[in-house]
């Protein structure tokens, strides 16, 4: 779990980029620590120029990125404790994978650059000793070279811009859990993704991107308890449905009930405090019986699509 | 009973990351990487035929040419004659040139447009190597792999014809010209290698990079010619060109100088140490364009 306040290892401080007329990100501001932190956004959304800019390659056009503290562009010695896998998905066709990782290590100052690539393509599931070139790679065999090339020098901050594109479920599930311990050896991973399901097994923190914008930063379950804006929606399942909605529609506790197939309530409240604190005791004053209640946009989707709604 | 032994394909795999807190090389050491790895690229080791077709040209082109002269030389009994003034011997340098102009057209823009467009240069950005370096490593790798191409054809020639009794009459004298061979190298070189990283930081495709690197070299060249003809300036004024720049500055370096009124090295009308400054000009300037265009490439 990232501790930014303890040990921020990456600071964005108001950073915006323009082209031109057009605003690609617009100050963003957040401090990450140890640990995965997913960045999530649509296509479009300013993720990937953002990694540019925290990573060192592109440079804000107003605002700072501190990286341990430092400044990446200016403080060259830094860059060799971090890591970055590119979306670029054409990369370095014509070399072999060990060729590739091993260059990565020489220009990091790793002295045993060999043991060093060698290692960090096992890590990824890949045979150090493939001849092959990257070219006849398919995709996920290039994302997993991409993230041995970012990882050989063991960095402090890892960027991975989209690394699971491309990757099978067991592929998937294999590097997620390399994330994780990475992060877990003091790390600072910060991931980017479009795809919720991902991010929300990488773990709860999020930075939610829009339209260039930072809409929201930290763990997602709590971004959604702070939006009162929104009425929280819970599936109930009791055995007299009908008698049950109309009980707590004649309370006020709910703005609306929605009957499904075999009775199935699902209902939206703008007090879920109050609802969480009556809803048994009036299943129970009616003799019904409540065999489920459960959430039913406390998710991350959910939360994505709530702040992207109201970004707008 | 099976007994299982472990072939060739079998491996451990997930050995865990344990994190790295030994030391480090110094960030400088990158360029070197760089250096290195780039120098390769040229020679296109570890690469399929096809990017080594051009190195080998040039080495053929250089090497034979050289031997070309030698043995008709040793044929003809055309040794004894001063070998810097000599014909045979300017003959080979313009075929030395076209050896290295071959390498400098193609193998930059190559280069420099593969790191735009296979994500290399990301990836030398991300770590200890910035833009300055990046231009430093790889120019000067260039040029490596050209003055190493020229450089030994040059000294071997030299070493025969002293051998023979050409060009050095002693000691002084030998050193005397052993020195202007390293350095006339370098002065053939520099402006094609130069032309060449501009000709490829314009392009992210190799071909488009040869195609602007050859009209670098020779639109000025036209467009002098157009001037000398039209306007009545001295033909020499063609040295002022990228191409001929190359030719001119290599044989400031190598010939025994022409001395004019003023006391100054000329050719032809024209200053030998204009067309060293101008050739300086365009290589840093060349090199400087690079350095500034390749703020762009991870921009987005």
């Amino acid at each position: 779990m990232t501790d930014a306040r303890a040990a921020p290892m990456l600071e964005s401080l108001g950073v915006s980029k323009e082209f031109g007329d057009i605003v690609a990100v617009s100050n963003v501001t957040f401090k990450i620590g140890a640990g995965v932190t997913a960045l999530l956004g649509p296509n479009g959304a300013g993720k990937s120029t953002l990694l540019r800019m925290l990573s060192g390659l592109a440079s804000p056009s107003s605002g700072e990125v501190r990286v341990l503290g430092r400044n990446l562009r200016e403080d060259i010695g830094l860059r060799r404790h971090v890591g970055l896998v590119p979306q670029q998905e054409e990369l370095f066709e014509y070399m072999r994978i060990y060729e590739f990782v091993r260059l990565a290590a020489d220009l990091c100052g790793i002295p045993n650059a060999m043991t060093a690539a060698a290692k960090a393509i096992s890590l990824v599931g890949l045979d150090p000793s493939d001849k092959r070139r990257l070219s006849t790679y398919s995709k996920g065999m290039r994302q997993r070279a991409k993230i041995a090339q970012a990882i050989v020098h063991e960095p402090s901050v890892l960027f991975l811009d989209e690394p699971l594109t491309g990757l099978d479920p067991p592929q998937r599930n294999r590097l997620i859990d390399l994330f994780h311990v990475i992060a877990d050896a003091g790390r600072c991973v910060l991931v980017s993704s479009h795809v919720l399901e991902e991010v929300q097994r990488m773990g709860s923190n999020v930075l939610i991107m829009g339209n260039g914008r930072l809409l929201a930063e930290g763990d997602y379950k709590a971004i959604r308890s702070l939006m009162n804006d929104r009425p929280r929606r819970f599936g109930v399942a009791v055995d007299s449905p009908r008698e049950f909605a109309a009980s707590l529609l004649s309370r006020g506790l709910v703005e609306y009930v929605e009957i499904g197939p075999g009775g199935a309530l699902r209902m939206a409240t703008q007090q879920p405090r109050d609802f969480f604190s009556k809803v048994a005791p009036i299943a129970q004053e009616q003799g019904v019986t409540l065999s489920e209640l459960r959430p039913l946009d406390a998710d991350l989707e959910s939360v994505f699509l709530y702040l992207l709604e109201s970004s707008r | 009973m099976t007994i299982h032994t472990p072939d060739s394909e079998t491996q451990i795999y997930g050995q865990g990351f344990r994190p790295y807190t030994g030391p480090r090389r110094h960030p400088s050491r990158a360029v070197w990487t760089l250096w290195s790895y780039t120098c390769g690229r040229v020679l296109g080791r570890r690469r399929r035929l096809r990017y080594k077709v051009v190195p080998i040209l040039s080495a053929l082109i250089v090497w034979g040419g050289a031997a070309f002269f030698i043995i008709g030389n040793a044929l003809f009994g055309a040794f004894g004659v001063d070998v810097w003034d000599f014909d045979w011997v300017r003959s080979f340098y313009v075929v030395g040139i076209w050896g290295t102009l071959i390498l400098a057209i193609t193998i930059p823009s190559r280069i420099l447009s593969e790191d735009r467009s296979a994500g290399l240069f990301a990836l030398y950005m991300i770590s200890p190597i910035s833009r300055i370096r990046y231009v430093s490593a790889q120019s000067s790798a260039i040029l490596s792999v050209m003055v190493l191409l020229f450089l030994p054809a040059m000294l071997v020639m030299f070493l025969i014809y002293s051998l023979f009794g050409s060009g050095a009459g002693g000691g002084l004298d030998f050193l005397n010209f052993l020195w202007r061979i390293p350095v006339g190298s370098i002065a053939v070189v520099l402006v094609p290698a130069a032309v060449g990283m501009v000709g490829g930081s314009l392009a992210a495709r190799g071909m488009v990079g040869v195609l602007f690197t050859t009209a670098l070299l020779w639109v000025p060249t036209a467009v002098l010619g157009i001037f000398t003809s039209v306007r009545g300036i001295p033909e020499e004024y063609y040295l002022l060109s990228p191409f001929h720049l190359s030719y001119g500055m290599g044989r400031y370096v190598f010939q025994n100088h022409q001395v004019d009124a003023a006391g100054l090295e000329i050719l032809g009308n024209v200053s030998y140490y204009w067309v060293i400054l101008v050739g300086l000009a365009w290589a840093v300037g060349g090199f400087a364009f690079v350095w500034w265009v390749s703020r762009k490439w991870t921009e987005g």
